[in-house]
């Protein structure tokens, strides 16, 4: 299993919904929701982190009948521990000189 | 129209199917199974087009870097001689992914310029000949010394018969035509035969380059006539004998008549002075070529960095190099590799050929044989020795 070197704020923003989510997991179309991404940049990253063994998928039924199963993605144990490890930093809300929030 | 949208969205996923690969096609079908979840039409097809875009855009680049991968370990495999001269490292298929990254980047800047189609195609395909020249070349047994200098002299009467019969422009005959090519011999045969006499000198290989450098005086071509000179100066100064001195004799006379005889060409566009025009399109386009025109001397660098029995073939051969890219930023001559035109290309690769030769057969065991029978005996000490059965 290898580990990225560098995650991008993406890769992280996705890393940190999916730890939020926990065991129940996410869909696709959730997470770019919750993240702000297209899917042209989720599935490449999704791909990438299943690969190197960070995320598992698993076909569930819908809650809606009628409806197809859709995937939904959860980190696997290593891929909380390097979630954990790359929290995206938050955006600063003071500014750091003069203590005040920007306008 | 909504019926419409849905529809696209299902022939995009199926699209996604034909491009992933059979072990990722579950993503295709997550894909599928997310678009028929979107209520939105709209949104459904465009979720479908921008997973689209992505898959393709990551499906590209890991065929492009497996197809390099995989031709970087073909030519290691083919090229082994080169590599051990080199000390156990890979000059050879170095020096060969060097001459790839040189192209690509000089396509980028063709592209960039916005130079036709053709011009960019020629390219290619004087890369994949010029590869699959050093190929053939550097599979097949070593020739006699009296064979290699026999080729130096029929590559001189090549540059003699284009400098008396050749194309001309504004009085200078430098170029032969093959149909719509119009093609530089000096610059895909010098290179080569420099370092081919680097190797083997002899009465027969000095004449060759006495030929060829009244070729060069007549043509005239100061840039090859001064590559010529700066090529045999490096040998001089590595290798002092009569045959080099004689034949630094005539190349400096030769470049002297050059420099002495008008050369009113004007520089040709995508050609010639790119490494100035490069940087006046934009400071990509001129990185791009400036970086392509470095990586042609990193062959040399490597050999002289790691190299283990004689370094004065990658001296000649960065030496040759560099006094074409100098050249090039000086005058109206051809930016080589990543300028547009097959010939230097093509000389660059055969040049690769010509060092892999010379260098891989370390100095002690590369006197001239003294009897026929002495050069199967060199060469079954060379690491090419069991193409010989």
């Amino acid at each position: 299993m290898s580990q990225p070197r560098a995650l991008s704020l993406q890769t992280r923003k996705v890393l940190s919904a999916l730890l939020d989510e926990g065991r129940s997991g996410a869909h696709g179309y959730e997470i770019i929701q919750r993240v702000g991404i297209k899917s042209g940049t989720l599935y490449p990253l999704l791909m990438r982190l299943a690969d190197q063994g960070f995320l598992e998928a698993e076909w569930r039924a819908p809650e809606v009948a009628g409806r197809p199963p859709r995937q939904v993605y959860r980190l696997t144990a290593s891929g909380v521990e390097l979630a954990r490890r790359n929290l995206p930093e938050p955006h600063p809300s003071v500014d750091p000189l003069s203590g005040a929030a920007p306008a | 129209m909504s019926a419409v949208r849905r529809q696209a969205c299902r022939w995009i996923c199926d699209l996604l199917l034909d491009v992933l690969p059979e072990r990722q096609e579950m993503w295709a079908h997550a894909i599928r199974a997310e678009a028929d979840a979107i209520a939105d039409d709209g949104a459904a097809l465009l979720f479908a087009l921008d997973a689209l875009r992505g898959i393709v855009l990551l499906s590209l680049s890991e065929r492009l870097f497996a197809g390099f991968a995989g031709l970087l370990r073909r030519l290691s495999r083919i090229m082994p001689a080169a590599d051990q001269a080199a000390g156990g490292s890979s000059a050879g298929h170095h020096g060969i992914a060097c001459a790839i990254g040189a192209v690509c980047l000089g396509l980028a800047y063709l592209h960039a310029a916005g130079a036709p189609l053709h011009m960019l195609a020629i390219n290619v395909g004087a890369l994949l000949a010029g590869v699959a020249a050093v190929m053939i070349w550097t599979r097949m047994p070593a020739a006699p010394a009296h064979e290699r200098g026999l080729a130096i002299l029929f590559m001189s009467f090549a540059l003699l018969a284009t400098a008396l019969g050749g194309a001309a422009v504004d009085g200078a005959s430098r170029w032969m035509t093959m149909g719509p090519l119009a093609i530089q011999p000096s610059l895909i045969l010098l290179p080569a035969m420099i370092l081919l006499f680097a190797h083997d000198r002899g009465p027969v290989a000095t004449a060759g380059v006495l030929f060829a450098a009244l070729a060069l005086a007549v043509q005239p071509d100061r840039a090859m006539a001064g590559v010529l000179v700066a090529g045999l100066t490096v040998l001089a100064i590595a290798r002092r004998d009569r045959f080099v001195l004689v034949a630094l004799a005539a190349s400096a006379l030769a470049f002297l008549v050059a420099m002495i005889r008008p050369d009113p060409l004007p520089a040709v566009p995508y050609v010639d002075r790119i490494l100035y025009t490069a940087f006046d399109l934009h400071v990509a386009a001129g990185a791009a070529v400036a970086a392509g025109a470095a990586l042609l001397l990193v062959p040399a660098l490597h050999g002289l960095r790691f190299g283990s029995h004689d370094r004065t073939p990658f001296m000649v051969f960065g030496a040759v190099w560099l006094s074409i890219i100098v050249a090039a930023a000086l005058g109206n001559y051809p930016t080589p590799v990543v300028g547009y035109g097959g010939s230097a290309i093509l000389g660059y690769l055969l040049s690769l050929g010509a060092l892999a030769r010379a260098a891989r057969v370390p100095i002690a065991a590369r006197a001239a044989p003294r009897s026929p029978e002495a050069a199967p005996a060199r060469d079954a000490r060379s690491p090419f020795a069991p193409h010989l059965a």
